[in-house]
């Protein structure tokens, strides 16, 4: 008899497989699609909102002028719902987008650019917000990359671009090395990862004790053991018995330590976030200028981003010498800093054009590259 | 975050579990997924498949037995059944490659369970014994059902050559199952 050897191996049991699928290269691919269809949007809101709340407070400081200005980057006025604030009433953006709630679906409105295609990117992998290794000079008064300048030495008025504004502050690049009273991000990080997993170990004890589990399985004994140490297990099980008493006692003090660990690090991540923005978003009374929240997930680091025409771009110096005085302090600094193109690939910028075309409306985009807290430390 | 803590996690907090899941297997997944279906399934279907690999075993990692398997063999294991699924939807008719075939003695009988799974077991051990590129190559080719093309690329190798390879692991494992079978 033959038979197939595809066919053989089609009812294969993991157990006689593993191994095999070690050179199996992961593809990279962006997961927020995939992740909105298993987790779906009930948790991504709850979770994402507890750490992205003051982005979607300085958020809404823009959304004015975004709503104002889609139409112009759209090219007409028309009534399409993806443009469109919730009301319908563009002339009262500013009352539209006021959030009464944490955050508000309006937002999407600024993510649905009808011109989406004819934006202008970055041929630069390297994430945007870092500094350009290209050369910087002087397009009408403002410092650009020199990709930037290229590009815009042959577009038409009318072309946009996709820009970030960077400073050169005394910010570090990485949330990690950022000082905030006195600890390094990556101590807020480092307490954070310290206090939760155990946690997480008491909490597998309490239902291990409350029978909640099959059994105290080999392989939760083992985890524990291998993330918290033997003498840390022997506390709470000991001679096939577990100490349910001071189980139930430690778990709150554990669960308190990882609360107020995770409330740190997000103080610690609020400040680092407000202080490495550029802010450009002082722009939009004078340019009508379109602004996203950008955020690079890998690198934990916020930051914003123009679409800007090149017409709008010959005139930001000009119309920056026009802002009030007071405004200086929130606008971007012509003289230290510099714009440059964003790559597309970067995350958001993707999930914005998913959140164009995609069904998931409810979604601010900026909620879902922001990395998952646990629900419990959210509340 | 290793697959122990995984699954303490998943146990603890299922969702805060599946996301540490699809954030650490999400892309390996897609690529078996993508694998089978790329040449019947546009974009979003394989994305579609991707997603059901997740929520399946979201649904059912109470099954999933650590000692068994890797997290990673068993996400693979149910990522190719659940992609050959929906291409055999596709189509009615998955194509056999004849250099696929092997000799089975006619004493061998596909209903008895037990055998079966000794039969699988036997050609795997022997798949692995091909050792690598040929046991990759193989796995692939048959398991996964990564074209010449696709093996070549991530194997860094010329399409003649996975062909080739292929075509003397098959002869191998032929002489040797014959012998064992």
């Amino acid at each position: 008899m033959k038979k197939n050897i595809e066919e053989i191996l089609q009812n294969a049991d993991p157990a006689v497989l593993d191994g095999m699928f070690d050179t199996i290269k992961a593809e990279k691919i962006d997961e927020k699609n995939i992740k909105n269809k298993v987790l779906g949007k009930k948790s991504k809101k709850n979770t994402a909102v507890w750490r992205v709340l003051p982005i979607a407070v300085s958020f809404a400081l823009i959304v004015a002028a975004g709503a104002l200005v889609i139409p112009r980057l759209a090219g007409q006025g028309t009534e399409d719902p993806v443009t469109t604030v919730s009301t319908g009433d563009k002339s009262n953006a500013a009352a539209v987008i006021k959030p009464e709630k944490e955050y508000d679906s309006s937002l999407n409105a600024l993510i649905s650019l009808k011109d989406f295609d004819r934006i202008i990117w970055s041929d630069d992998t390297a994430p945007a917000y870092l500094p350009s290794n290209s050369e910087i000079t002087v397009y009408n008064g403002i410092r650009v990359t020199k990709e930037l300048y290229e590009r815009l030495q042959t577009a038409k008025d009318d072309d946009i671009f996709a820009v970030t504004a960077k400073r050169n502050i005394d910010i570090p690049e990485k949330f990690e090395d950022f000082v905030y009273e006195g600890k390094t991000g990556k101590e807020y990080l480092d307490e954070h990862n310290r206090t939760y997993p155990i946690y997480g170990a008491l909490h597998l004890l309490e239902q291990s004790a409350d029978g909640n589990t099959t059994a105290f399985e080999n392989w939760i004994r083992d985890s524990i053991i291998e993330e918290q140490g033997e003498e840390f297990l022997s506390k709470y099980y000991h001679d096939g018995v577990f100490n349910k008493e001071l189980i139930e006692e430690d778990l709150v003090a554990a669960r308190d330590a990882s609360e107020y660990a995770a409330r740190a690090y997000e103080a610690a991540f609020n400040a680092y976030a407000a202080a490495s923005y550029p802010r450009i978003y002082a722009f939009r009374e004078y340019n009508g200028i379109e602004i996203y929240n950008g955020y690079h997930a890998e690198t934990d680091t916020p930051y914003y981003i123009m679409i800007v025409t090149k017409a709008q771009m010959t005139t930001l110096k000009a119309d920056y010498d026009k802002a009030d005085k007071h405004e200086v302090d929130y606008g971007f600094d012509f003289e230290n800093g510099y714009f440059s193109l964003v790559p597309y690939s970067e995350e958001d910028v993707r999930y914005a054009q998913y959140a164009q075309n995609g069904s998931d409306t409810e979604l601010p985009a900026i909620a879902c590259e922001v990395e998952q807290i646990p629900e419990t430390m959210a509340e | 975050m290793e697959d122990g803590a995984l699954i303490k996690l998943l146990h603890s907090d299922k969702n805060k579990g599946m996301e540490q899941v699809l954030k650490k297997y999400t892309g390996f997944v897609f690529a078996i997924v993508k694998s089978r279906l790329c040449e019947v399934c546009d974009s979003s279907e394989i994305e579609d498949c991707v997603s059901d690999v997740f929520i399946r075993f979201s649904e059912s990692f109470d099954k999933y037995d650590p000692q068994r398997s890797s997290l990673k063999t068993y996400l693979g294991v149910m990522a190719k059944n659940l992609a050959s699924n929906a291409a055999r939807d596709k189509l009615s008719t998955m194509p056999l490659d004849d250099d696929g075939m092997i000799d089975v003695p006619d004493t061998f009988s596909v209903e008895d369970a037990a055998a079966e799974k000794e039969l699988i077991k036997v050609v795997i051990e022997q798949i692995k014994l091909l050792g690598p590129p040929d046991s990759d190559i193989i796995f692939r080719k048959y398991y996964i059902g990564q074209s010449s093309k696709q093996i070549a690329k991530e194997l860094k190798m010329s399409v003649s050559n996975v062909d080739v390879r292929a075509h003397r692991a098959m002869e191998k494992l032929r002489k040797i199952l014959g012998g064992i079978i």
